[in-house]
C-alpha cells in the first residue's frame, strides 16, 4: 500500500509538483495519469524516495520514505521512466547486482533469478549482454530488476513506452498476475486505453495537482462524461486548449 | 551505516565488470602509460643525438692570421678552423655556411693596445636545429675572451 499525502516539490523557481495526494492499495491496479507536463514522472521520483518532497508524505507500507528511504525501498520495485541499463553487463548480471543491494542472499539471488527466467520468459537473452537488445527484452531485464527482490509495491513509470503490441499484451498479463497475487501496483501512463484496459482505481494528475481519485465510474460520474477519454479531457482541461 | 558498506561489495563488483568489457576506455587507460615511455624516450634521444653533433666544430674563419691565439684557442678545445672566403653573411644566410667567424680588420692593433677587439659571430638565428653548434661556438669565443681579460688584469695587478 501506498499513500502520497499533500506532495509538493519544487526546483527553484518552478513547481513540478503542487498538491498529489492519492492511495494506492494491494491487490489493486492504480493508474497515474495525466498529461505530458503533469508532474507524474517528479511524482514517482519522490514515490521512489530519488526526491525529497519540500511538503507532505509518502508512505510504503507505513514506513516514511522521507525518514526512512532505505527501508522503504525494500518495499518497492521500480520501473524508471528511464531504463538505465548498463550495456555491457549481461541480463543476470543485473538481476543479480539488484537482488544483492536489496540484500538477498546469494542463494536467495539465483532462485529468484530463476523464477524471474520463468514468468519474464526471458530464457534466451538471460546470459546475453544487454547491448543490442530490443525494447521489448530491455523492459524484460527492468521489470525483472524491479521484482528480483519480490516487493510488495510495484510502480512502473510508462512501462508500455516504445514495446509492440506483443510485449504490451504480455506486459499487461504480467500486471494482472501480480494484481492476482495481491500486490500493489501502481503505474503512470497517458494511454487511455492501456488504463481502461487495467486499473482498477484511476488518479488523474492536472497542471501538477490531483485532480480526480477513484474508480473508473467514480471517474466518469465526477466528469459527467460517458467514456474516459472524455473525462480525462474534461478533467485536466485539455478541452479549454484545443477550443 | 553497515548496511551502506555491505553494499560496497556489489557495487564494486558491478563496476570492474563494466569497465573490463569497455574496451575502448580499457585500451586507452592501458596504451598511454606503455606509449608515453617510448616517445619521451624518442624525443630524449632526438635531442641528445643533435648535442652530441656539435661537439666537434669545424669554424670557418675569416682573418684567421690577425688572431693567432684565437685559433690556438679553437684548436686546443678540439675544433677546427677552416678559411672561409667571400661573403660570410651571404653563405650563412644561403645555407652554404652553418657559421662563420669575422675577425675585424682592426683585431689585431685592437688586441695589441688592449682596447676591444672585435669577433663576428655570424648565424642565422631562424634555424633551430642550428642552436646547440651556435651555443658551443659562443661558448668558446667566450672563454676566450674571458680568459684573456682574466689574463690581463693579472698582468696590470691591483684589482685589490
Amino acid at each position: 500500500m501506498i499513500e502520497v499525502r499533500g506532495l509538493r516539490k519544487r526546483f527553484g523557481e518552478v513547481v513540478a509538483v503542487d498538491d498529489v495526494s492519492f492511495t494506492a492499495r494491494d491487490g489493486h491496479v492504480t493508474g497515474l495519469l495525466g498529461p505530458n507536463g503533469a508532474g507524474k514522472t517528479t511524482a514517482l521520483r519522490v514515490l521512489y524516495g530519488l526526491l525529497d518532497s519540500d511538503q507532505g508524505e509518502v508512505l510504503v507500507d507505513g514506513v516514511n520514505v522521507g525518514t526512512a528511504p532505505q527501508e522503504a525501498r525494500r518495499r518497492m520495485g521500480v520501473l524508471p521512466d528511464s531504463r538505465g541499463l548498463c550495456v555491457r553487463l549481461t541480463a543476470r548480471e543485473h538481476l543479480r547486482y539488484f537482488g544483492r543491494l536489496q540484500g538477498l542472499s546469494a542463494a536467495a539471488v539465483e532462485e529468484s533469478i530463476d523464477r524471474l527466467v520463468t514468468q519474464l520468459e526471458m530464457g534466451d537473452i538471460i546470459d546475453r549482454r544487454v547491448q543490442g537488445f530490443s525494447q521489448g527484452e530491455r523492459v524484460k531485464v527492468a521489470l525483472g530488476r524491479a521484482l528480483v527482490h519480490e516487493p510488495s509495491n510495484v510502480l512502473l513509470d510508462e512501462p508500455t513506452n516504445g514495446l509492440d503490441v506483443g510485449a504490451t499484451r504480455a506486459m499487461r498479463r504480467f500486471i494482472r498476475d501480480m494484481r492476482a497475487k495481491g500486490t500493489c501496483v501502481l503505474f503512470s501512463s497517458h494511454i487511455m486505453q492501456e488504463v481502461a484496459a487495467l486499473c482498477d482505481r484511476l488518479v488523474i494528475l492536472s497542471k501538477r495537482r490531483t485532480v480526480a481519485e477513484g474508480t473508473p465510474e467514480q471517474i466518469l460520474t465526477a466528469s459527467g462524461q460517458t467514456n474516459l477519454e472524455d473525462a480525462f479531457v474534461s478533467l485536466t482541461g485539455l478541452d479549454e486548449v484545443g477550443a | 551505516m553497515r548496511h551502506l558498506v555491505a553494499l560496497v561489495g556489489p557495487v564494486f563488483r558491478k563496476e570492474l565488470l563494466d569497465a573490463v568489457r569497455d574496451r575502448r576506455s580499457l585500451m586507452s587507460a592501458l596504451l598511454f602509460p606503455l606509449i608515453s615511455p617510448l616517445m619521451i624516450n624518442l624525443l630524449f634521444g632526438t635531442i641528445a643525438a643533435r648535442e652530441r653533433s656539435a661537439e666537434d666544430l669545424v669554424f670557418p674563419v675569416q682573418g684567421a692570421e690577425l688572431a693567432p691565439g684565437l685559433m690556438a684557442w679553437i684548436e686546443r678545445a678540439n675544433h677546427e678552423v677552416v678559411e672561409a672566403d667571400g661573403d660570410l653573411f651571404a653563405q650563412v644566410r644561403d645555407g652554404d655556411l652553418e657559421l662563420a667567424v669575422l675577425i675585424d680588420p682592426d683585431y689585431a692593433d685592437d688586441f695589441a693596445s688592449g682596447t676591444p677587439a672585435k669577433i663576428s659571430l655570424i648565424l642565422d638565428g631562424s634555424k633551430n636545429d642550428l642552436l646547440p653548434l651556435v651555443r658551443r661556438a659562443r661558448t668558446v669565443l667566450r672563454s676566450y675572451g674571458a680568459q684573456t681579460g682574466a689574463l690581463r688584469l693579472i698582468a696590470r695587478g691591483g684589482v685589490d
